[in-house]
């Protein structure tokens, strides 16, 4: 037995003895857990399974042990995942502090604020909201305009963020905000860290087509935050924004959003083989899709192949966002089209599939619209001239 | 599975570059488009690329082969498709070869499969149809006691000008299907060759009371058309390969122009409307490579038949773009564009184009 069955013996033993039985199988809605301040534990088995995780640092399994991570290689992180999805485990935290802030921390942080929120990040203490898209900052964030001003050693931050998933809920938010007004456009932007409870601060939910209340505005109102919540060099949060939005691209594309069935076995379940056959248009664009989707999923496959044995990514990502919500829309139209007019009861046991599909629309522009991914492509791919 | 390049691969494929980087396989294809000479994969880089060991990569080394997995002969075709040569590589090399090892005669075997690995052309003289219809045999062989005595019409036999010996199947008047070696010059054979889209020959093979020896039958008649199906799809693999490289590099001149051509003061790389067309294409590609390595990797016919269908509609896609991006230039027949365009055409129409295998694929899935 080598080191990585070792590990492997080690996890899978680990699991099957702390992995709560409700903390297994298909993932719903509500056994999310954010954690932060304000959470409330939906119930003993959430509670415990993020206790359970944490204190290994398996939260963020390759984060650094002295910050409170897993210390794990990638290999081993790998395991872990695998695993975990061999038992169908639930993550134990659904956290922008795991998958934005920690990377962007460990980057670019100074030691003072790896060891001030690494820790926190990793035992869901604290909530944190991702703050980058003004109303007239979207596609071109660059241009977003909420001004923090520099008084004595604080920063006075005035305006609005829009699109900011859960910031009515979190109590921190970590985001772009101008500080150098003056200068040129990316060189005027810093990443900030704004606690929520700030006076001044004023979140409100938006609902959007898909019933959805994920969203939210905040609105600044001459927010004292301390000087040293900036993150990196002051003027260069650009460079930080844009090493995350990587990532975020990456995980959006390659997420299933809770694709676990086949379109093709979708509608064999629903319309039978006979019922497929007497429609061949249908069976046919329903082929023809499973076909593009799985084709899609031998680069998902390799390009985590790849990124595992240490070949940079890099903007390739876009890639995936851009094919990955592109398909989930086109999977979701022909889900629809599938159940026919039993699709459209809003208070049937199929309306979710009317709501995803709207919800699917919406990751077509979040976190990048595909156009924007297609021009980081042709420039930092291809390397096309221009702009 | 893995979608790395093994060891092997990797050599194979850093070999045929080199090999292929010097062979200037492009003008020969069209000075022999020119010339009409339909004949030049037998005399252009073939002979060396069998004296290199190209042509045994798939071969056993009990049969004086080097041995090696679909994962390795892969990179051949794809380079061979940058490159646009010709040669009996998926015809003899992949295709002959899977048959034999596929059958069971220790006598074609021990003969034949030695011959191939040192340049031998055999062409599968096998479909009958202009849309590929696999199992679809109409040829008879009529079974006496001297063997059987074949007439039919085979068409689209890939090589089949070039080869010393066809694999031919027939529908027996007994019932069974067979599958059998015949000399190329064997009484009763003739051909009629036409010059292709891709310029390369396009050719029918006229069987008429031909006679075959039962000890010439490749396989038990009963195992024909599975012996038939690994032969063409492996054959789907490296059509989908060559596709890759070709369409790969279709695009790379493609971007290359755009970043050359000036219009209206600038770049014509600078304008959104083809930078965006240009990322969808080389997402796609990116696409298309990953199936080919998945197919290659698992030789399952549901990933073939996804890498065949999902290659050449991107290679088409990309070879299609390819021209529009370079606009006037890119129809001309000066411009080596069009001699891309063309092969993937060709090479997508090839054992099945992607409404065939999509169809396979659906059906594999149980649609």
């Amino acid at each position: 037995m080598n080191e990585m069955d070792g590990f492997r013996a080690e996890v899978r033993a680990w699991l099957a003895e702390n992995c709560p039985p409700e903390k297994r199988g298909q993932m719903g809605e509500d056994d999310h857990c954010f954690g932060g301040r304000k959470w409330v534990f939906k119930n003993e088995a959430q509670r415990v399974w993020l206790e359970r995780m944490a204190a290994r640092g398996w939260t963020a399994p390759e984060w650094p042990a002295e910050y409170g991570g897993g210390g794990l290689s990638p290999a081993q992180g790998e395991i872990l995942r695998r695993e975990m999805a061999r038992i169908d485990a639930h993550s134990p935290l659904t956290s922008l502090g795991i998958w934005m802030l920690g990377p962007a921390l460990l980057r670019f942080g100074t030691e003072a604020q790896k060891r001030k929120y690494l820790p926190g990040i990793v035992r869901g203490e604290i909530w944190w909201a991702q703050g980058y898209s003004e109303p007239n900052a979207g596609s071109d964030l660059v241009s977003l305009q909420t001004k923090a001003e520099l008084v004595g050693d604080e920063y006075i931050v005035s305006g609005q963020k829009i699109w900011t998933s859960y910031g009515h809920k979190a109590d921190c938010l970590f985001g772009l905000v101008r500080t150098d007004p003056d200068k040129p456009r990316h060189e005027g932007l810093s990443f900030l860290l704004i606690d929520l409870t700030s006076p001044g601060v004023a979140a409100s939910p938006l609902r959007l087509i898909s019933g959805n209340e994920h969203f939210s505005q905040i609105f600044f109102d001459d927010v004292h935050v301390p000087a040293e919540n900036i993150v990196g060099t002051r003027g260069r949060g650009w460079d930080v924004a844009k090493y995350l939005l990587l990532f975020e691209r990456q995980m959006i594309g390659s997420m299933r959003m809770g694709e676990t069935v086949r379109l093709s076995d979708f509608a064999l379940a629903h319309l039978g083989k006979d019922g497929l056959a007497a429609e061949p248009l249908l069976r046919a664009r329903i082929a023809e899709f499973d076909l593009e989707m799985a084709a899609f999923e031998t680069l998902v496959a390799r390009y985590t192949e790849e990124a595992m044995a240490g070949v940079a990514l890099g903007a390739k990502s876009s890639m995936l966002k851009y094919f990955g919500t592109e398909l989930n829309v086109k999977r979701h139209e022909l889900m629809l089209s599938v159940l026919g007019t039993a699709g459209l009861d809003m208070d049937g046991g199929d309306a979710k599939i009317a709501t995803d599909w709207l919800g699917a629309l919406a990751n077509r522009i979040g976190g990048g619209t595909s156009e924007i991914q297609l021009n980081v492509v042709a420039k930092r791919v291809l390397e096309l001239p221009g702009g | 599975m893995s979608y790395l390049l093994n060891d092997d691969a990797k050599a194979l494929r850093e070999s045929a570059e080199r090999f292929f980087a010097g062979a200037d396989t492009l003008t020969c294809l069209r000075q022999w488009r020119n010339d009409r000479d339909l004949t030049g994969a037998a005399h252009g880089v073939w002979g060396t690329m069998a004296e290199l060991g190209f042509a045994a990569t798939l071969i056993p080394e009990e049969f004086g082969g080097v041995g090696l997995d679909r994962r390795a002969s892969v990179q051949i075709s794809e380079i061979m498709g940058r490159t646009l040569a010709n040669g009996p590589f998926v015809s003899s090399a992949v295709m002959a070869a899977t048959a034999l090892l596929a059958g069971n005669s220790a006598k074609l075997k021990t003969e034949l499969l030695p011959a191939i690995a040192e340049g031998m052309a055999i062409a599968l003289a096998t479909e009958e149809s202009a849309r590929h219809a696999p199992h679809a045999i109409q040829a008879v062989a009529k079974h006496d006691s001297a063997g059987f005595r074949i007439t039919g019409r085979k068409v689209a036999v890939i090589d089949g000008n070039i080869a010393q010996k066809l694999i031919v199947t027939a529908h027996t008047t007994d019932g069974a299907n067979i599958v059998a070696m015949v000399d190329a010059n064997t009484p009763g054979i003739t051909l009629n060759t036409r010059m292709g889209l891709d310029s390369r020959p396009l050719v029918d093979v006229m069987l008429n009371d031909v006679h075959v020896p039962e000890s010439d039958l490749i396989c038990d008649p009963a195992d024909t058309l599975t012996v038939l199906d690994a032969a063409y799809d492996m054959g789907r693999l490296h059509l989908a390969a060559e596709m890759l490289g070709a369409a790969q590099e279709a695009f790379d001149r493609a971007v290359e122009y755009l970043k050359t051509r000036v219009q209206f003061g600038k770049k014509i790389g600078e304008f959104q409307a083809l930078q965006h067309r240009a990322a969808i294409l080389f997402g796609e590609l990116e696409i298309a490579r990953s199936t080919v390595l998945k197919a290659a990797a698992t030789g399952s016919a549901e990933h073939i038949s996804m890498a065949k269908a999902r290659v050449g509609d991107i290679a088409r896609h990309v070879a299609g773009e390819a021209v529009q991006f370079h606009g006037g230039i890119g129809v001309t027949d000066d411009f080596d564009l069009g001699f891309f365009l063309k092969r993937i055409r060709v090479a997508a129409e090839q054992l099945g184009d992607s409404a065939f295998h999509t169809e396979r694929y659906a059906t594999i899935r149980g649609l």
